[in-house]
């Protein structure tokens, strides 16, 4: 699926999640507006507990809304059924974790090829796929390694390289560099560098500033609440690691 | 064929990485699998061992036990008799071996082979002067072989042989069809207790008393042998010959009564299957039920990345379905295997039972219920799986502990260590109620167990051991 850069390929409309009921409600998100442009990285920050992860998880179809709207594509996911969106999700939607999620018996070419064998594609086509993805992340030689014999920061490769097994519109990372090192966390940015110079959607929640900054928007949350948002221009600027501060 | 390569791979990954207790599910489904494949096989099977003997014997087709003269004209008239050997005279007599006292049933014999119902000598030799022989399960029973001596109503007499027949039940199924009883209960001995030994017809006829007075064994011959059960019932019917005390029985009661514990024991074999299912159940749902809160982590991995709740459940379902599987064909080896050891012919008859029919059926009725098992114990966790949300599963939250005030106040007055297990044990209502079922399956199966343990036993022994050990 292409979106021609500039139209909006994400749209919330006054989104709400809330927890609880009576005195214990917990208003998790709360009437967030939001438009993401194709080909746009887009960083969400805030301190912990503000909301970031659940208007992630709204935004790309893992969780459901108490109020609102949430459109992907041109096409309203909020009411979808659950199969519906499940297959949203798998060609759509590429999900990069804190915590990797890899499958933990699975080799790393296995867990790049899940969702392509997911899409119905043959295993071969998807052995070729998870191949060329490994071989752009550069592991390409721990492919037949299983998680456990992978570094922290090659394991969150892996989980990227699978996010974008399926081509899909909109990459939704959530914290991706938050149990990384340094070194690691650079091999990641440079990795969103590269997706975002070939025009691919990008959605980072992060409480670190420094990530945030190599995004052309970066909108704050409190609360479950928008607070305010601004223009950057570091992800395209080819200065990436001194500008994070990362390297010296 | 993408998703199927996932949703095998995914399944025998997780078995290998869980072996233990994949090993465990194996073990459960694989005893209930080996139990029915065994109670199916047994079908059919108890009769070769019979025929073998009846064959190598040249067994009658209708023995007539019991006649009170060795006059027996209107037997050997009727219609469809082509042959017969006797009326031998038999005498009841009491028989001490080794500290033992039984009754025994001595048939007279002559020293030359009878065109029917010549017992196959299976060590020593036929009869003689002052020599009996005995029905090998009844040998077997008392602890006699060949040179031994026993005594019949006080006379010494030398063990010459041991031979089996086709023509009387084996030991302790001897009076299954019916014998004199008196003598037994007189001497206090169980009449079941009764054995059958061969000897002179003059010996035989020596050991009468007024007490026990002779009787007589007619064997016959058929011209259509599969119809003597008709020819007996025939023959008892006709008013004419109802002066007539005998007792007839057909060769086909014979083998009935032959094959009778393994009968019971292919009855035991189900209802033991029906415990064994029911036990493979709650105790897959009880090991699938922990199996799937560990996966909670797996599933939302697997929505998340485009998977529906359908493959979700296909995911978890083939494990179980493969483990099945596998426990059934583990099950039917296991069966077969086993079978000759239930079908063994027994002392008192030759040959060897026929292989067990493991039939298309058999092999079906076995994967199809491993299988049905399997999915009924894992389909409530497998579909609470799949339609768990997916952020939940990623987050593997835990699931709240369902508090009962009834249980809280309960156990504030016990002490500490109750107090944790039983608010434990009540936040997974289910869990506890299948490990209590499966617990109960299990006390249920040993009590049946060591219940048909006693019954073979009293069946086998006529009492509650075997004659040896008394």
């Amino acid at each position: 699926m292409s979106v021609t850069k500039h139209t909006s390929v994400f749209r919330a409309v006054q989104l709400r999640k809330e927890y609880g009921k009576g005195e214990g409600l917990v208003r998790a998100v709360d009437d967030f507006n939001l438009d993401v442009a194709a080909g746009e990285t887009l960083a969400v920050t805030g301190p912990s507990g503000c909301g970031k992860s659940t208007l992630l998880h709204l935004l790309g179809g893992l969780d459901r809304p108490t109020g609102g709207e949430v459109w992907l594509g041109g096409r309203r996911i909020d009411q979808m059924s659950e199969r519906a969106l499940a297959r949203m999700r798998r060609y759509s939607v590429g999900f990069v974790f804190q915590a990797f999620h890899l499958m933990d018996e699975l080799t790393a070419v296995e867990n790049v090829e899940l969702p392509v064998l997911l899409a119905g594609r043959s295993p071969r086509a998807a052995r070729r796929r998870a191949s060329e993805l490994l071989e752009q992340i550069g592991l390409a030689d721990r492919a037949r390694h299983l998680p456990s014999a992978l570094s922290g920061g090659q394991r969150q490769r892996v989980a990227i390289a699978r996010a974008l097994s399926n081509e899909p519109l909109v990459v939704l990372a959530d914290e991706p560099t938050g149990n990384l090192d340094s070194s690691a966390t650079m091999d990641v940015l440079r990795l969103f560098d590269n997706l975002h110079s070939v025009g691919q959607t990008l959605v980072v929640a992060t409480h670190d500033p420094r990530i945030a900054a190599t995004a052309d928007r970066m909108i704050s949350m409190r609360d479950g609440a928008f607070v305010d948002e601004t223009r950057l221009a570091g992800g395209t600027s080819g200065r990436l690691a001194a500008l994070v501060g990362l390297e010296g | 064929m993408g998703k199927a390569l996932l949703v095998c791979r995914l399944a025998g990954r997780d078995i290998r990485r869980r072996a233990a207790e994949s090993f465990l599910l194996l073990l459960v489904i694989g005893a209930a699998a080996t139990t029915l494949s065994l109670a199916l096989s047994l079908h059919g099977v108890t009769g070769h061992p019979y025929e073998q003997t009846r064959e190598a014997t040249v067994g009658p087709d209708v023995v007539v036990n019991d006649l009170s003269s060795p006059q027996a004209k209107s037997l050997l008239d009727a219609p469809g008799v082509t042959g017969h050997s006797g009326p031998y005279p038999v005498a009841v007599a009491i028989l001490r071996a080794r500290g033992i006292t039984v009754v025994a049933q001595a048939e007279g014999r002559d020293q030359a082979p009878a065109p029917l119902d010549r017992p196959k000598v299976t060590d020593g030799s036929w009869v003689r002067n002052d020599g009996v022989v005995v029905e090998r399960s009844f040998a077997d029973a008392l602890g006699v072989g060949v040179g031994d001596r026993v005594t019949l109503n006080g006379r010494s007499f030398r063990v010459v042989g041991t031979a089996v027949t086709a023509a009387s039940p084996e030991f302790p199924q001897l009076c299954q069809l019916g014998c004199f009883g008196g003598l037994a209960y007189r001497s206090g001995v169980s009449p079941r207790d009764t054995g059958l030994v061969w000897l002179t017809v003059t010996e035989a006829r020596s050991l009468a008393t007024s007490a026990t007075p002779l009787t007589y064994t007619l064997n016959l011959k058929l011209k259509e042998p599969a119809a003597a059960p008709a020819f007996v019932t025939a023959y008892e019917d006709q008013p004419s010959n109802a002066n007539i005390s005998a007792n007839m029985n057909p060769w086909q009661s014979i083998r009935n009564v032959d094959g009778l514990l393994v009968a019971d024991g292919q009855t035991v074999l189900l209802v033991g299957t029906w415990l064994l299912a029911l036990l493979a159940i709650a105790s897959l749902a009880v090991l699938a039920g922990g199996r799937m809160a560990d996966q909670s982590r797996r599933v939302g991995l697997l929505k998340a990345v485009g998977g529906t709740p359908r493959v979700v459940a296909a995911v978890l379902l083939a494990e179980y379905l493969a483990l099945a599987l596998i426990a059934a064909a583990t099950g039917l080896v296991a069966g077969r295997l086993a079978t000759p050891l239930l079908t063994g012919p027994g002392a008192g008859l030759i040959g060897t039972p026929g292989a067990a029919s493991l039939s298309a059926t058999t092999v079906e009725l076995v994967v199809a219920s491993s299988l049905a098992a399997a999915l009924l114990a894992t389909l409530v966790s497998t579909i609470r799986a799949a339609r768990t949300s997916t952020v939940r599963a990623l987050t593997d939250s835990a699931r709240l502990p369902r508090r009962r005030r009834s249980v809280v106040a309960f156990s504030a007055r016990l002490p500490v260590p109750l107090l944790l297990g039983l608010r434990l044990a009540a936040r997974r209502p289910r869990r506890l109620l299948l490990s209590a079922a499966s617990i109960a399956i299990t006390v249920t199966m040993l009590v049946a167990v060591l219940a048909f343990h006693t019954t073979a036993g009293l069946k086998r022994y006529g009492g509650t051991s075997g004659l040896r050990d008394r």
